[in-house]
């Protein structure tokens, strides 16, 4: 009970630092850019960070066991390449190709945890497997070729909006509201947290490590097959060589949030606000038209800060 | 019978004396770009013609530039007569064929990545080097802009999206556009030129964030089509299409419907199967010892709505 409190006053601190990082972030752009705070461009970095963020939003799920999931990237662009081509090549219903394509993303999931499961191995390594696996299967689906221009009626809903909202941004709220509650409201949630935080004890408590691990795994999977069906609706195409990279910035993003990148210690909201974080920043430094050698070196000392940063948590 | 067998061999071996026991191996860009796969087409349609089976090479990622040096040594060892090379950056491309010239084996450049007087100089002697001029690329596009908007004191609003830093089609394409404009149209104004990494959604988050800060932009030009095909959607989500001119390079399959679709203004090709078809060619004759031309270009084409319906320019038969 105590550890408890503990770690969720612990989980405030890491909250509370990179909220104040996130409105520090706020105030120098949109004091150097009159555009920086209006309704448009807070729309756009909610919508650009919907990818990252549904990907990340499942990387939290695996780092809180103590995982690492690189194959985040590769599902998602198998997930959107497959899609497009049943939606387009197949002449699928939306209703059937999305979430064949987004269950499939799933089963990446549940095959990287089984074998992570079965042979003992790292997830490290399992899952750079199932990365070039993922990847792979987007090339063969779509014989290396983009698949551009899906139906009309999927694109306009797609690109269109909902409830006042951009369809990517609603997806993005119902993953986060989603991902909340099974991490902290529920049993595997809990057994999560603890499993990552000592495998052993665990194990001890009676805590079923292989199951929670293949749920967390196959939920990264779902995760990514939904950002990989919002790439496709955003681009209008399913591209193979989609996201190239982008699991790295889902992690950096979770590490960012305040989780601990050997487990036992990770949040969604967390997690949302190092997406933003990154968001912010990106959209910010474009809005000031800073070249790309500046930008790359900014969020490399953005990076450097959250290494940092995690340090002096992890010295506590 | 036997010595009938023995003339055919004979025979064989006078018609392609080097050809037909030589290994030939043309590294690749990566795959899942549109444009590669059109000049993949043209070295295997070469290659049949001529009774060889190429060896082609592909890095995973156009990004993972080191790969290209890997799959550059394995070539090596395997001995062939030949490496022809679409280096994703100089120093890499100057480092294989080094390596590759001190075994022996003849190097060539495809894709106008390394030219025959800068590997010269770098102590490499390089057969041919054959592609579309970047800078080239990016005046062509730039006199397109100029000539759409006629009048010299125009001053239109900009967005260059450029291809992956480091590498010479993405850098000297907006660097040729960036030239030639400045002569063409001294008033524009570039409001932003990022790099996009050749990614389509990188591309359709800056060309979102410049649309928010420069909401009447009139031109993006992208140094491939995929990103342009990226701030199409950018701007059809801002509603801005008409507004905005786009123009792309390499003339896929899918930025030629858009732009038959008016999605997109232009793509500027540099015809990848005719450079396909002539690296190979070039190959076959380097190996053979014929005298070849070192250096040539590939011919440019503006693919326009017009000149896409028309279908009349002979070029077109190489657009794939």
């Amino acid at each position: 009970m105590f550890a408890r409190l503990f770690t969720q006053n612990q989980n405030r601190l890491y909250i509370a630092q990179c909220l104040l990082f996130l409105a520090a972030l706020g105030a120098f752009f949109s004091l150097a850019s009159p555009y920086f705070l209006s309704l448009g461009n807070v729309n756009n970095v909610l919508t650009a960070g919907a990818v990252i963020g549904l990907m990340a939003i499942g990387a939290t799920f695996v780092i809180a066991s103590g995982g690492i999931d690189l194959s985040s990237a590769g599902v998602m662009a198998f997930c959107g390449t497959l899609c497009a081509f049943c939606l387009q090549k197949g002449g699928w219903s939306p209703w059937l190709a999305l979430p064949f394509s987004i269950g499939l993303g799933g089963l990446c999931g549940f095959l990287t945890g089984f074998l992570v499961n079965i042979t003992e191995a790292p997830s490290f390594i399992v899952s750079l497997g199932m990365m070039s696996v993922a990847r792979a299967a987007a090339y063969i689906v779509s014989k290396g070729m983009p698949i551009y221009g899906l139906p009309d009626n999927v694109i306009s809903a797609g690109q269109g909006q909902m409830l006042g909202l951009q369809v990517p941004v609603l997806l993005l709220i119902v993953g986060i509201v989603l991902a909340w509650i099974l991490l902290t409201q529920t049993q595997f949630g809990l057994h999560t947290l603890i499993l990552g935080d000592n495998a052993f004890a665990a194990q001890a408590m009676g805590v079923p490590a292989g199951r929670v691990r293949l749920k967390t795994f196959t939920l990264a999977g779902i995760y990514s097959g939904v950002a990989g069906i919002i790439f496709m609706l955003r681009t209008n195409s399913g591209d193979p060589t989609a996201g190239q990279g982008y699991e790295l910035i889902a992690i950096t993003a979770v590490i960012l949030g305040g989780a601990n990148l050997f487990g036992g210690r990770a949040t969604i909201i967390g997690t949302v606000l190092g997406v933003l974080c990154l968001g912010v920043l990106q959209n910010g430094l474009n809005l000031l038209a800073v070249s790309t050698y500046y930008q790359t070196l900014f969020v490399g000392l953005v990076l450097i800060a959250a290494a940092f940063l995690s340090r002096v948590r992890s010295q506590r | 019978m036997k010595r009938a067998v023995w003339i055919a061999l004979l025979l064989a071996f006078i018609v392609h004396p080097a050809l037909a026991d030589d290994k030939y191996i043309f590294i690749m860009k990566a795959i899942g770009n549109p444009y590669w796969q059109a000049l993949k087409e043209g070295i295997e349609d070469a290659s049949k013609k001529a009774g060889v089976t190429p060896i082609l090479m592909y890095p995973i990622s156009d990004l993972a530039k080191e790969e290209d040096l890997n799959l550059c040594q394995s070539a090596i060892t395997q001995k062939p007569r030949i490496i022809v090379m679409g280096a994703e950056t100089t120093s890499i491309g100057l480092e294989c064929y080094k390596q590759a010239q001190a075994q022996g084996i003849l190097v060539a450049d495809m894709d106008a990545t390394i030219s025959v007087d800068l590997a010269k100089k770098s102590g490499v002697d390089l057969q041919y080097s054959i592609g579309a001029d970047n800078t080239l690329i990016g005046e062509k596009a730039a006199a397109f802009v100029a000539a759409h908007f006629k009048d010299k004191n125009a001053a239109p609003k900009i967005l260059i999206i450029e291809g992956a830093v480091g590498s010479p089609p993405g850098q000297d394409r907006p660097i040729g556009f960036k030239r030639k404009l400045a002569s063409l149209l001294p008033k524009a104004e570039i409001v932003n030129s990022l790099s996009a990494e050749w990614d389509r959604l990188r591309a359709m988050n800056i060309t979102a964030d410049t649309l928010m800060r420069t909401p009447d932009l009139n031109v993006i030009f992208a140094a491939n089509d995929v990103m342009a095909l990226g701030a199409v959607e950018a701007v059809r989500a801002a509603g801005k299409q008409g507004q905005v001119m786009i123009i792309g390079v390499d003339g896929i399959p899918d930025a030629r419907k858009a732009v038959k679709d008016g999605l997109m203004t232009a793509s500027i090709t540099q015809l990848p199967y005719f450079i396909g078809k002539r690296t190979a060619e070039l190959a076959f004759d380097a190996v053979q010892g014929k005298k070849i031309e070192r250096t040539e270009s590939a011919p440019l084409l503006v693919l326009t709505k017009e000149v896409l319906a028309a279908n009349k320019d002979p070029l077109l038969t190489y657009v794939r």
